[in-house]
C-alpha cells in the first residue's frame, strides 16, 4: 500500500544506535509550537520556496513538500544502506510527522523491513489511537517516545490536544516494546525547569523496562522554515540551548538511575 | 606521550627552515660530467660513478641535537635540482623566488651558478631536452590544450616504496648477490650480457658509494662528540657514529639502527634522481616490530628511545621538500609534499592481522608530530581490530587530513589480479597519493593525468578545442545530428581511444629515453629482481612492472554525460544545439538553462542509479581504453583515478561543462562527487563510489568531507570506522576524511598568518591551507560547506 513521506534521511545518526536510515511520515496529531520540522505536521501537499544561488542570480525554486511512496519502494531505499546497518548496528527510524498516524502503511514497511532483517525503530510522540498499536509494538526494535511534558496543562498550551492518550500509549509501550528510548525535547520556558523535569522523572519511575532517555536541546533551526512555508514562528526569541545547559537536567536523570543516551 | 624538548625543537626548527635552492648537487654533477672522467664508461656505470662523485663531494650537515643525520642538500630544506633531468632557467629561478605560494629561494651566488656553469653546460643535454626533441607534434598540441600531463618531463619515474626485505639486509649482503649474478653471466653463450655486466658493476659502485657516504658522517659525528662539551649528547654522537659504520653497510639489529638505515637509502634514492613519490620505508611497523620486540625483551632500549628515535626520523622527512617544479607540472602537483607515505597495519605475508604494538606506536607519533611529511595511512583488512580504526580516527579528527585510510583487501586482490604472487601482494601497499604497488618488488610508474571532461568538451565540438584555436581530434560529427545517447557516447568514446593513442605513443617514446639515459642502479639494487636479472628498474628489471595514466574528474564527466543524456535525450528538455550554445556563453544569457543543469539534474553521489549508470559507464571505457597495453619496458599498462591538484589544472582549461559547471573551474577531484552535488551524506556517496569495480584498478581516491560536529562523540567516532568497514566492504579502494569547519577556512584566507599549521586534505596527501592555491583554498570551502548536513 501506500504511505505520504516528505523525505528520507541517509547517514541519520541521532535518531537511535549506529547508522541510520530516517524515513519522515507527513502529518502529526500534535502542533508542537516549536516543532522544527513544520512541514511535517499537515498530512496534505504543501510548496516550499526555497531560494538558491548560483554565481550572481538567485533562483526561486518551489519545491513540493510529500509524496506517497509503496511500502515495498520504500523498503527497498531503505535496504540500500544495509552493509551500513550491519557494520554499524543501525536500521531504520520511522519518524514523521507521527509515523503511527499511517498504522497500516507503517507496518507493512516494518514487516518488510523484518523480513530483511532490518532493525526497525519507531519515533513516536503516542497521541493517535490505532488498534494496531500492539503490531506495531511487536515489528519494532527499538521505540524513540517522545515526552515534552507531564503536566497536561501545558500539554494542552504548547502541545495540541490528546494528552490522556499520549500516557496510555506511553504505558502500553513501556510494558510491552522490546527497548525503549524517551525523547525529551527541552524547551526554554516549557520545560527547562527542574520541577517539570522531575515531574518527567517520577512518570517515568514507574516503568522499570524504561531506563534510557535522551535530552534534545531546543534549536532555532525551524525558524527558516517556517518563513519558507509562509507560517508564523511561534517561539519569539527563545534562544538555542546547549548540551552545557542541558547539564544540570541531565545530572538529575542520572541520579534517579537512568542511561542518558547521547544523539 | 608527549614530545620532549629536544623534539619539540627539532620540529619548529623543521617548520622554520626556509626553502630554498641549492646548486651544490647540480654543480658536482656538472663538475664530473665536465671532466670527462667516465666519459668512456657505459651509460649505466657514468650514472653510478657521477653518485659516487656526488655523496664523496656534497657537504654532510648534521643538525643540532638530531637522532638520524643526513640531508639531502647542505642544510634542511635546501633543495637540489637534477639538470641531467630538468634545466631550471634563470626565469624559472625567479619564479620559485618570487611565487606566493611553495616558493623556493634563490640568493645571488646560487643564480649565478646556474647562469654561468649549470645552464651553458646542460642545455640542449638534459633528458627533457631529449624527450621535447622526440615527441610528435599532435603529441605538444595535446599537451598545451590540457588533455593529458606528463609526470616525467621534469621529474623521474621512481613511484616505489622499499620493501621489509632490505630493512634485514645490508650493502654488504647486496654486494655479495651482485657478484653472483656477474658471475652467471657468459658472454658466450648470452651475448647481449654485457649490457647486464655494465648494469651490475654500476650497481656495486654505487653500494660502495652509499657505504662510503655513512662513514663520512660518522667521521664528522666522531668530530661533533669530541668537541661536544655535554656528556649526554656526547655519548649519543659516538654511538650515532657507531650506527654511520654498521649501516647501510650490514643489516640493522635495533630500531635506532634500522631508521638511519632506511634514511642513508632514502637519501641515496632521491640524490640519485628526482623520482616521483621521492622514497618510501614502505611497511615501517612490519619492517620494525621484530626488531623492537627483540630490544624490549633484551632491555637494550626503552619505549621513551623509541618514541624519540621515531620523532627525530619524522622531522627529516619535514626536510626535504619536493623537488622544485615549473610551469604545467607545478600547475598539477603544486605541493612541498614529496609524497612519502608511511602505511600502517594491513596483513603479514601469511595473510594474518599486521597490527602490532608498532602500529600504534606510529599512530601516536603520527598525531604529535603534525607534520606535513611523511603522509600517513593505515592499511585496514578485515583481520585488523576496530581499535586500531578508531585510535586512526583520534587522528583524523583532529583535521590534518592524516592518516588516510586504505583497503588491505581490496589491495590484495589488486595485485593478485595483475599477476602478482599472493606474498608479494600481502607484502605490497600503497604510495604516492593511492597508487597500489607491491613494495620491494615492482616499478610501478605513473605517467599523467588524463583529462575526461575535457574530451567531451572537444566531442561537443566535433573533435575542435576553441581555446588553443585548433582540430585536436578526429571529426566524430556535429552532436546536433546524434540521434541517441549511445551515438552520442560512441563519439565520445572515439574521441577518448584517440588522445589516448597520442598520450601513450608519448609514454612509450619518453620511457625508451630513460630506459636509454637514465638508470638508476642506486633505486635497482633495492628492488627485486634487478640484481638477479642484471636489469635495471628503468628497463624492466624489477620483478613486476606496471604504468599508469590516472583518470581525472570522474564526478564531473559522469555528470556531464548525465545531463546530456537526462536533458538531451530522455527529457528532451534541452536541445542539443541549445545546449551547445548555452556553453559556448558561458551560460550568459542562460542562467535558467543553468539553474536547471545543477539543481534539476540527476547527480553522481547520491546513489542514485540514473546518474551512476554513466559512472560505470565512462569508467569501463577508460579502463578498456588503455589496459592490455604493454609499454618499452614490458610494463602493463595500468588505470587509476586520482587527481593531485590536477582537477584545478585541468579546470582551468576546460570550458563550460554540461553539468552547469563555468568555463575554467575547478573539475571533481579522484572519485569523488562534484563539490556540493552530493546530498544525501556519506552513506550514499560511498554507495555510489563502489559502484565501479575497484579492483580493476590501480588506486582510486574518494574524499569524504565531515565538520567536526559530526565527530565530537564516541558514537560518531564509532560511525566513522563502520562507514570505512562499509565502504570497504564494497571493495572500495581508499577514503580520506578532511574534518574542518569552513569559517575556519575562511578565516585561514583572511587571516593566513594565524593559520601557519593548518593542514587540510587535498586530494590523495594534505598540505598547507596557506600553500594552496585561492582557487584550490575555495574549492575546498566550498565541499566543506555542503557537508553540514
Amino acid at each position: 500500500m501506500q504511505g505520504f513521506i516528505f523525505d528520507i534521511k541517509r547517514y541519520a545518526v541521532n535518531d537511535g544506535p549506529g547508522i541510520r536510515t530516517t524515513v519522515f511520515f507527513k502529518g502529526c496529531s500534535l502542533r508542537c509550537r516549536w516543532c522544527h520540522n513544520p512541514e511535517s505536521q499537515s498530512p496534505k501537499h504543501e510548496t516550499m520556496t526555497v531560494k538558491r544561488k548560483l554565481g550572481d542570480n538567485i533562483f526561486d525554486d518551489i519545491q513540493q513538500v510529500g509524496y506517497t511512496i509503496e511500502s515495498g519502494q520504500l523498503v527497498e531505499q531503505i535496504a540500500r544502506d544495509e552493509v551500513f546497518f550491519d557494520e554499524s548496528g543501525g536500521g531504520v527510524t520511522f519518524s514523521g510527522g507521527e509515523p503511527i498516524m499511517q498504522p497500516e502503511f507503517l507496518l507493512e514497511c516494518l514487516r518488510g523491513c523484518k523480513q530483511r532483517n532490518i532493525q526497525t525503530c519507531v519515533d513516536t510522540a503516542g497521541a493517535v489511537d490505532t488498534p494496531l498499536m500492539d503490531k506495531i509494538i511487536a515489528l519494532t526494535d527499538i521505540f524513540l517516545f517522545d515526552v515534552k511534558t507531564m503536566n497536561s496543562e501545558t500539554f494542552a498550551e504548547y502541545v495540541g490536544t490528546g494528552f490522556d492518550m499520549v500516557m496510555r500509549n506511553l504505558a502500553k509501550v513501556a510494558e510491552n516494546a522490546s527497548r525503549v528510548i524517551i525523547r525529551i525535547p527541552v524547551i526554554p520556558g516549557v520545560n527547562d525547569d527542574e520541577d517539570s523535569i522531575d515531574q518527567i522523572i517520577s512518570v517515568l519511575l514507574q516503568y522499570p523496562r524504561v531506563r534510557e532517555v535522551s535530552l534534545l536541546p531546543f534549536h532555532r533551526t525551524g525558524f527558516d522554515k517556517y518563513r519558507r512555508l509562509g507560517r508564523n514562528w511561534q517561539m519569539g526569541d527563545a534562544h538555542n540551548l546547549t548540551q552545557e545547559d542541558l547539564q544540570p537536567l541531565n545530572n538529575k536523570f542520572a541520579a534517579a538511575g537512568f542511561q542518558l543516551f547521547s544523539t | 606521550m608527549v614530545l620532549s624538548e629536544r623534539i619539540k625543537k627539532l620540529r619548529e626548527q623543521s617548520l622554520n627552515a626556509v626553502n630554498r635552492i641549492s646548486a651544490e648537487r647540480a654543480l658536482l654533477i656538472t663538475e664530473f660530467y665536465k671532466s670527462g672522467v667516465a666519459a668512456a664508461e657505459p651509460v649505466p656505470v657514468q650514472r653510478a660513478l657521477s653518485f659516487k662523485y656526488i655523496l664523496e663531494n656534497k657537504s654532510i650537515c648534521i643538525n643540532e641535537g638530531e637522532l638520524i643525520v643526513g640531508e639531502r642538500g647542505p642544510a634542511p630544506k635546501a633543495t637540489p635540482t637534477y639538470p641531467e633531468i630538468c634545466i631550471h632557467t634563470l626565469q624559472d629561478l625567479q619564479i620559485l623566488n618570487d611565487r606566493k605560494k611553495v616558493s623556493f629561494k634563490s640568493d645571488e651566488e646560487t643564480r649565478a651558478a646556474y647562469r654561468d656553469i649549470i645552464i651553458p653546460f646542460w642545455k640542449g643535454r638534459s633528458n627533457r631536452d631529449r624527450i621535447f626533441a622526440s615527441l610528435p607534434q599532435e603529441w605538444k598540441d595535446c599537451y598545451a590544450a590540457g588533455i593529458f600531463t606528463e609526470f616525467q618531463e621534469q621529474r623521474a619515474p621512481g613511484h616505489t616504496a622499499l620493501g621489509i626485505k632490505m630493512f634485514h639486509t645490508g650493502m654488504l649482503d647486496l654486494k655479495q648477490r651482485i657478484a653472483e649474478s656477474m658471475a652467471k653471466l657468459d658472454l658466450v653463450k648470452k651475448p647481449t650480457a654485457i649490457d647486464q655486466l655494465d648494469e651490475l658493476r654500476a650497481m656495486d659502485i654505487v653500494c660502495d658509494a652509499i657505504m662510503h657516504y655513512a662513514e663520512r658522517h660518522a667521521e664528522k659525528l666522531d668530530e661533533l662528540a669530541a668537541a661536544e662539551n655535554d656528556p649526554q649528547r656526547k655519548a649519543e654522537l659516538t654511538e650515532m657514529a657507531r650506527i654511520c659504520r654498521k649501516v647501510p653497510a650490514h643489516a640493522p639489529e635495533t630500531i635506532h639502527e634500522a631508521l638511519q638505515h632506511y634514511w642513508f637509502i632514502h637519501l641515496g634514492v632521491v640524490t640519485e634522481l628526482n623520482p616521483w613519490d621521492s622514497f618510501n620505508p614502505g611497511r615501517l611497523d612490519q619492517a620494525l616490530f621484530p626488531i623492537y620486540k627483540k630490544e624490549m625483551e633484551e632491555g637494550t632500549t626503552t619505549k621513551e628511545q623509541v618514541y624519540e628515535v621515531l620523532e627525530s626520523f619524522w622531522v627529516k622527512f619535514n626536510n626535504h621538500p619536493s623537488p622544485p617544479k615549473v610551469g604545467v607540472t607545478a600547475e598539477e602537483s603544486n605541493t612541498y609534499t614529496d609524497f612519502c607515505l608511511i602505511n600502517v597495519g594491513g596483513v603479514k605475508e601469511d595473510g594474518s592481522d599486521g597490527v602490532n604494538e608498532m602500529s600504534y606506536i606510529i599512530l601516536d607519533v603520527i598525531r604529535e608530530m603534525r607534520l606535513l611529511q611523511p603522509s600517513s595511512m593505515i592499511q585496514v583488512s578485515k583481520k585488523n581490530p576496530d581499535l586500531f580504526i578508531r585510535k586512526a580516527v583520534d587522528i583524523i579528527k583532529t583535521g590534518f587530513g592524516q592518516p588516510s585510510v586504505f583497503n588491505t583487501d581490496a589491495l590484495v586482490q589488486e595485485m593478485l589480479r595483475a599477476g602478482k604472487d599472493v606474498k608479494d601482494a600481502r607484502n605490497g601497499g600503497c604510495s604516492g597519493c593511492v597508487e597500489t604497488g607491491a613494495f620491494g618488488t615492482e616499478a610501478y610508474i605513473l605517467t599523467g593525468y588524463f583529462n575526461l571532461p575535457k574530451i567531451l568538451e572537444l566531442t561537443l565540438h566535433n573533435g575542435f578545442d576553441h581555446r588553443t584555436n585548433k582540430q585536436l581530434g578526429p571529426q566524430t560529427g556535429n552532436p546536433v545530428d546524434f540521434k541517441t545517447y549511445e551515438e552520442f557516447f560512441e563519439a565520445y568514446r572515439t574521441q577518448v581511444q584517440y588522445f589516448m593513442g597520442v598520450k601513450l605513443t608519448g609514454n612509450n617514446i619518453i620511457e625508451r629515453i630513460f630506459m636509454r639515459n637514465m638508470p638508476v642502479p642506486f633505486l635497482s639494487i633495492l628492488i627485486d629482481d634487478c640484481i638477479a636479472r642484471g636489469k635495471d628498474y628503468m628497463c624492466g628489471g624489477a620483478r613486476y612492472n606496471s604504468t599508469y595514466i590516472q583518470g581525472v574528474g570522474l564526478g564531473s564527466i559522469t555528470d556531464m554525460l548525465t545531463a546530456v543524456k537526462y536533458q538531451v535525450y530522455d527529457t528532451k528538455s534541452i536541445s542539443m544545439q541549445t545546449l551547445i550554445d548555452a556553453l559556448d556563453a558561458d551560460f550568459k544569457g542562460y542562467e535558467k538553462l543553468q539553474y536547471n543543469l545543477v539543481y534539476n539534474t540527476p547527480k553522481y553521489g547520491n546513489d542514485d542509479d540514473y546518474a551512476d549508470a554513466q559512472e560505470v559507464q565512462v569508467f569501463d571505457m577508460y579502463y578498456d581504453t588503455i589496459n592490455g597495453h604493454k609499454s618499452p619496458r614490458g610494463a602493463d599498462y595500468r588505470v587509476n583515478m586520482l587527481p593531485t591538484t590536477c582537477h584545478v589544472y585541468f579546470g582551468s582549461v576546460t570550458a563550460a561543462t554540461p553539468d552547469g559547471r563555468n568555463a575554467w573551474k575547478v573539475l571533481s577531484e579522484g572519485i569523488s562527487p562534484v563539490q556540493g552535488a552530493d546530498t544525501n551524506g556519506p552513506t550514499a556517496v560511498i554507495r555510489s563510489a563502489a559502484k565501479i569495480d575497484h579492483i580493476k584498478t590501480g588506486g582510486t581516491l574518494l574524499n569524504q568531507k565531515f565538520t567536526p560536529s559530526l565527530l565530537k562523540t564516541e558514537e560518531g567516532c564509532m560511525n566513522v570506522v563502520h562507514l570505512i568497514r562499509s565502504y570497504f566492504r564494497m571493495d572500495g579502494h581508499h577514503i580520506q576524511f578532511n574534518v574542518v569547519n569552513a569559517d575556519t577556512l575562511r578565516d585561514a584566507q583572511k587571516h593566513p598568518e594565524n593559520y601557519r599549521d593548518l593542514i587540510v586534505r587535498v586530494a590523495g596527501y594534505s598540505d598547507y591551507f596557506n600553500d594552496l592555491g585561492e582557487d584550490l583554498q575555495n574549492e575546498i570551502i566550498n565541499r566543506t560547506e555542503h557537508t553540514e548536513f
